[in-house]
């Protein structure tokens, strides 16, 4: 455990230690506000609600987390530290989920600065607390698992860039699974929508905790901490 | 060397298998791991948990659908679902409500778990996806088709045409509830919810009207079975040489095909009449009061009503198929085929008996026709002649009159004592046929007996015995005289053609004074009138001074005169005429009326099938009250002179425009009862002047602006007595807002005025004071774009201006009684033109007086003065006095409260003068004038001080002026009072008619921009309207659920300060951002600034003077 406390403390610092987080950060806060604003015109909607918020986070998301864990393992094959990481006495799951943690602390931060937005909604008109509690816990549950794939994808490859790809291409298309497949094959559709992050999303952000939502996404890290393990001891194998 | 190159190859060949072990375990590791993680959710899925976090908590189940499943046994829910979807699916053209369908439907699926999930496992889920084409006719669920959006380019072409239902059916024991489509969650609940409750009332219901419902399926399966048969002996057209040959070939193939598929229906008739005899032994049987019981029940009651209605609707088939049946044998008269419509002769229904005698007639007078008919001879034409003769004896009087002209053709020789008898018959509709057969033939029927017709109550009667014995010269102007004081007009009109023709020197004064009273456009009776009268002036005026007798008898006349309005003259052959009967129509397209039959037959069946469970509200109607009900008649018919108007071209517009209008007006009218109808609320019309059904689950009166009689009030007075609801819309005032003047200049005008419905005492009675006021929010109103007209030159005309007001007048509730299930749940509505109410005594009286809205303290309340132009109210009502909050909605109960009408005389109800009122309909629904009079009773009555929007539409009110006669001047006069409204629902006709030139075309165009005060809140009126019906019908906890959606889904902003807004929107697009950056750019100063600080430290540690 302590393992994880360490790592995950040293990758979150170390975000912010380079202007990289800074301007990652700033740069989802302007387009959520833009989104909010003008795509869905919140204004002129005249309605207190966060559904705007929630509904293109989410598809930010996508780009905005792959950013984040790309370089989690990535770089650490790149440069070699991993293989120093092998003489210490650091199991591989310890390791993937100090760095999952880290990027997930990061992702708390990111949505510890959009609670404004409830704040000053809330300001504005009545605003139902039940659905930014949901909101806010499918954020977290959703981010979570696009770190889990980050990660995953991370630990593939020793390109930066491609595991970027790969987690945004795997998260962008879990997202919308549901619409995908149903566009191919109809009657496949519905059965597919079990596997939707946005189906799952949805449901959570409308302020209904729902168990099967929670073990969806928990699931979802779950299998990709396993992958990423495995992934990792892969190197072991030779 | 080799040893280590061996070693080595050992080495590698034992990394690889551990390698491929090592990988196969991960593989497996991870596998298993996915099938676990499966496994779970797979579990996950059966037992789960839901915390709704909403307020209201509006995504799960309410207490009232919870406990509506739950007490349901054996529930079996059937989603019917088709097998593939488009992306989008949008019913019938209209915008795609569903956007995402995989998802849609899992939140379906979901919404109904939860509903099974409550059901302690008595209801179940079945997903239909096969045959569904076939469910959806039986079921009638609605389709819907892939949204049609330009931009969408992937919805193919076969997508575009196909059908997808997504549907529910419920059932519960012997009834079934159907949902025909769900494509909108947000009202899913509302809609599931009220069906369940609806199976409850009707599984109840069910059982005490079983044999009811049994007889209607009966009934209605024998003439589906009828049809059936009908049309599996109809033979397939050839089509295939259909353009070969010329015109004349092609009309004799089209006869031949014809002719030969009348003579298999004839060769089959056996067959067919065996399933359509059915029909007629039924609807006998129904009549004969076999099925009949005593209705003990209002329920049973209102199933009986719908089962006579659907009785009555199958008799006319089974007579049509009578009619169908004469017409063929008519298309092939054969000895054989003689025997059938001999058999009709018989028939229960009155086309039937009708068509049969028109075919047995026809055939023994026309014998070989273009038909080719063989004539009726020997025995046959005996029982021809015999069956024409029983068919004067019949108990209907068409019947009669037909077999009384057959019988005076087929045997002239007795035709005059054949007539004269019928002149005698008691029904009216005889004695005219009678005495037209024998003014067209020509028949001398006796003279005296025509004279008694004189006095006739049937104007008509007296109208052609006139002419009659003025054509055979049979009276006197002795005689005549006295009809030039007959209450008819048309009666007079032709008395003073008989006696001008006659010579009547003495009537001529009163003559002429006749001709100046007959309208102008009744141009025929004029002209006819006006020619006898001129012949009456020449003769007199070519006469002796002292000549003053009255000539009695005249040279025959050559030409007979006609009767005004009347027909051609009469054809020699009677066989032609069309008294008494019905065309018989063509033996083909007689199905087609059959299957129209059908189909009414079917709507009136399933009316009857859904009738147990549902309640009956009714709408008190007579005090010109919102009563939506179409009229029957037009209000045209008060003016029958307007059909002489159709040769002036804009008459005939104008009337055509105005016949047109009435329609509409109907059918707006029709439409909203259909409205209330599909959400489960049937709506009785109950006339003022008339006894209250006491069958009736609760009564409204809506918005009445006329008073209301004593004995009105005396019944109103019983029912509420009863302790059913009663709901009453006030409208205190009548206001028109911004309406044009009628009349040059055409300025604008606001107008109110106060309503005396003569309501006041008796809701004071109720422990209510009407405060005859008009409340207004200054703050709280409706934002209504209130449209309005400024005239800058009369020349170039008015200049529309559209301005947003929020107008106190319209004003908004937000404050509910808390506790009340017909209000709790609701969070604002717009009450417009709003009266207050206060308590009267009504501790006193024992009467609980709980309010429901509320206004707020800041609400205004005014008496007189009122200031109704938007533009300037809203500087006004800022110097108004604040007097609220003051309640605009009340409920007030209690038992033993007494009567209105306690201590006093029971008001007695003017003796009906029309005769056709039968002592059965008075005394029908007349429980509260027989019953015994109730002087203390439970009560159970709503106020509301508004008419919500809801004006009364009815053609008889809006065109009461109505005028024609202005219509030979080229105006329109007399529908001001409609104009707003008739605009508002019709607009482009009401521009049409009335002409671009028509300075009231500026009336019309300036009205379509009014604010129609009835169409602005209509919707959101309708959902408070809902909650009434619900709470009125019993189903308190269904208002709960529909409204508690809309209350907390109805989250507004409530800061309308732009400035204000503006802040929020850039403190959350750059100020968050910013901030941000400034708390990093601090983080790094601190860090750099520690970095130096550490930096230095080293430094100073490794220096030498250390």
């Amino acid at each position: 455990m302590q393992n994880i406390w360490a790592i995950s403390k040293r990758e979150f610092s170390s975000y912010f230690n380079s202007a990289i987080a800074f301007i990652a950060i700033t740069v989802f806060l302007v387009l959520i506000g833009i989104c909010v604003f003008y795509a869905e015109d919140f204004l002129g909607n005249n309605e207190a609600t966060l559904r705007p918020l929630l509904k293109w986070a989410p598809l930010l998301f996508v780009f905005f987390l792959p950013a984040v864990t790309m370089r989690l393992i990535s770089e650490e094959k790149k440069t070699g530290s991993l293989e120093l990481l092998i003489t210490m006495p650091i199991r591989d799951i310890e390791l993937v989920l100090g760095k999952l943690l880290g990027a997930f602390f990061f992702l708390l931060v990111t949505l510890a600065l959009t609670l404004l937005y409830p704040i000053l909604i809330d300001f504005l008109g009545p605003l139902d607390w039940g659905t930014v509690i949901g909101g806010y816990a499918g954020l977290t549950l959703l981010g979570l698992a696009y770190l889990g794939i980050g990660v995953m994808t991370s630990c593939w490859t020793r390109n930066q860039i491609v595991a970027f790809i790969l987690a945004l291409l795997i998260c962008g298309f879990l997202y919308f699974i549901d619409w995908m497949v149903g566009a191919l094959w109809g009657s496949w559709a519905s059965v597919f929508a079990h596997f939707s992050f946005k189906a799952h999303f949805d449901n959570i952000a409308k302020g209904v905790l729902d168990t099967r939502d929670i073990l969806f996404y928990l699931s979802v890290v779950v299998l990709t901490v396993t992958v990423s393990t495995f992934s990792l001891e892969s190197r072991r194998w030779t | 060397m080799s040893t280590q190159n061996n070693d080595k190859q050992a080495q590698s060949g034992s990394n690889s298998s551990r390698k491929l072990k090592s990988g196969t375990n991960a593989v497996l590791m991870i596998i298993g791991m996915t099938g676990l993680l499966v496994g779970l959710n797979w579990l996950g899925n059966v037992n789960y948990a839901r915390y709704d976090l909403t307020e209201g908590k509006i995504h799960s189940l309410t207490d009232t659908s919870e406990e509506a499943v739950a007490s349901m046994e054996d529930l079996d829910i059937r989603l019917y679902l088709s097998k593939r979807f488009p992306k989008k699916l949008s019913l019938q053209g209209m915008p795609a409500p569903i956007k995402n369908v995989p998802r849609f439907i899992l939140q379906l699926r979901d919404r109904l778990d939860e509903y099974v999930r409550n059901s302690d496992g008595n209801a179940t889920i079945t997903v239909i996806q096969d045959d569904l084409e076939e469910h959806a006719a039986a079921l009638e669920l609605q389709p819907m088709v892939a949204a049609n959006e330009q931009e969408d380019e992937d919805t193919t072409d076969d997508e575009a045409q196909k059908k997808y239902y997504i549907g529910l059916s419920l059932h519960y024991g012997r009834v079934e509830e159907v949902l025909p489509v769900i494509y909108q969650l947000e009202n899913f609940e509302y809609q599931m919810t009220k069906s369940l409750l609806r199976l409850q009332d009707k599984q109840r219901d069910a059982n005490v009207l079983r044999d009811l419902l049994d007889f209607g399926k009966q009934a209605h399966d024998a003439v589906e079975g009828c049809l059936k048969t009908i049309k599996k002996y109809q033979v397939e057209e050839d089509k295939g040489d259909e353009k070969e040959g010329g015109l004349t070939e092609q009309i004799q193939k089209q006869r031949t095909d014809r002719s030969s598929q009348v003579k298999t229906y004839l060769d089959n008739y056996a067959t067919i009449d065996a399933q359509c005899s059915r029909v007629g032994k039924l609807v006998s049987q129904h009549r004969d009061g076999i099925n009949a019981a005593a209705s003990t029940s209002s329920t049973r009651s209102i199933s009986e009503e719908q089962l006579d209605g659907l009785v009555d609707k199958i008799g006319w088939f089974d007579g049509m198929y009578g009619a169908w049946v004469a017409s063929l044998v008519n298309a092939q008269r054969t000895p054989t085929s003689f025997q059938h419509v001999a058999a009709l002769l018989d028939h229960n229904e009155i086309p039937a008996r009708t068509s049969a005698l028109r075919v047995i007639g026809t055939w023994l007078l026309g014998g070989a026709g273009p038909t080719g008919a063989t004539p009726l001879a020997g025995p046959l034409a005996d029982r021809a002649r015999s069956a024409i003769q029983k068919g004067q004896a019949d108990s209907q009087p068409e019947v009669r009159t037909l077999a009384i002209k057959l019988a005076a053709s087929v045997n002239p020789a007795a035709a005059e004592s054949i007539l004269s008898e019928a002149l005698r018959d008691t029904n009216p509709v005889v004695r005219q046929g009678a005495l037209d057969v024998a003014l067209r033939n020509k028949v001398r029927v006796d003279p005296g007996i025509v004279r008694l017709l004189l006095k006739d109550r049937d104007f008509s009667i007296r109208q052609l015995a006139i002419v009659y014995l003025g054509t055979n010269n049979a009276a006197s102007v002795e005689e005549f005289r006295p009809l030039l004081d007959d209450p008819d007009p048309r009666v007079r009109t032709q008395v003073g053609i008989e006696l001008a023709r006659m010579g009547d020197v003495e009537s001529l004064t009163q003559l002429e004074g006749l001709l100046n009273k007959i309208p102008p456009q009744d141009f025929r009776a004029r002209q006819l009138l006006q020619e006898s009268l001129q012949k009456l002036r020449d003769k007199t005026s070519k006469s002796a001074p002292g000549d003053t007798g009255t000539k009695t008898e005249t040279s025959p006349r050559k030409k007979s005169i006609k009767a005004p309005g009347s027909a051609s003259p009469v054809p020699p052959n009677p066989t032609e005429d069309r008294i008494g009967d019905i065309e018989l129509p063509d033996p083909l397209e007689g199905i087609t009326t059959l299957e129209a039959l059908q189909e009414d037959i079917s709507t009136k069946y399933n009316g009857l099938k859904d009738s147990p469970g549902r309640k009956n509200i009714g709408f008190f109607c007579g005090h010109e009250e919102f009563c939506p009900f179409a009229e029957t008649g037009s209000v045209m018919e008060k003016f029958p002179m307007a059909a002489n108007l159709q040769n002036e071209p804009f008459a005939k517009r104008a009337l055509d425009d105005i016949t047109r209008l009435e329609g509409e007006l109907n059918q707006f009218n029709e439409v909203i009862r259909r409205f209330f109808l599909s959400k489960g609320y049937q709506m009785v019309k109950v006339e003022a002047g008339k006894p209250i059904d006491s069958t009736l689950a609760a009564l409204v009166i809506y918005g009445p602006r006329k008073p209301f009689t004593d004995v009105d009030l005396y019944r109103l007075d019983q029912f509420v007595l009863t302790g059913k609801p009663v709901v009453l819309f006030m409208n205190n005032y009548d206001v028109t807002i911004n309406q044009w003047q009628d009349k040059p200049p055409f300025n604008l005008t606001s107008e109110i005025k106060s309503t005396d419905t003569n309501l006041d005492a008796f809701l004071s009675n109720y422990g209510i004071k009407n405060n005859k006021d008009l409340v207004m929010e200054p703050e709280r109103a409706l934002q209504s774009k209130i449209h309005t007209i400024s005239q800058v030159r009369t020349n170039i005309g008015p200049l529309l201006s559209d301005a947003p007001y929020s107008y106190p007048l319209f004003p908004k509730f937000r404050q509910f009684s808390e506790t009340h299930p017909l209000v709790s749940s609701m969070g604002e509505t717009v009450l417009p033109f709003v009266s207050s109410f206060s308590p009267d005594r009504a501790d006193e009286r024992g009467i609980t007086f709980e309010p429901l809205i509320t206004s707020s303290e800041g609400a205004v309340s005014k008496h007189k003065d009122f200031v109704l132009d938007p533009r300037r109210l809203k500087d006004t009502i800022l110097a108004e006095k604040v007097t609220g909050p003051h309640h605009v909605a009340i409920h007030v109960s209690g038992e033993s409260i007494s009567s209105f009408f306690a201590g006093r005389e029971k008001p007695v109800a003017p003796k009906a003068d029309d005769a056709e009122t039968s002592a059965a309909e008075e005394t029908k629904t007349d429980d509260t004038d027989n019953n015994q009079r109730t002087d203390r009773g439970t009560v159970n009555l709503v106020v509301i001080g508004s008419n919500m929007g809801f004006e009364c539409l009815n053609p008889s009110r809006l065109m009461a002026d109505f005028n024609p006669m202005s219509l030979m001047q080229d105006k329109v006069k007399g529908l001001a009072a409609a104009v707003p409204y008739i605009v508002r629902s019709a607009n482009i006709m009401a521009r049409s008619f009335l002409g671009p030139q028509n300075p009231r075309h500026r009336q019309a165009q300036a009205a379509t921009q009014l604010p129609g005060q009835q169409w602005d809140f209509r919707m959101e009126s309708l959902e408070f309207l809902f909650n009434v019906f619900d709470w009125s019908t019993g189903s308190a906890g269904l208002a709960q659920v529909r409204s508690k959606q809309r209350k907390y889904s109805q989250r507004d902003l409530e800061v309308t300060d732009s400035d204000k807004r503006e802040a929020v929107r850039w403190a959350l697009i750059v100020g968050l951002p910013v901030l941000f950056i400034l708390l990093g750019l601090l983080r790094l100063f601190f860090r750099r600034n520690r970095r130096l600080a550490m930096a230095a430290m080293n430094t100073n540690i490794g220096s030498p003077s250390v």
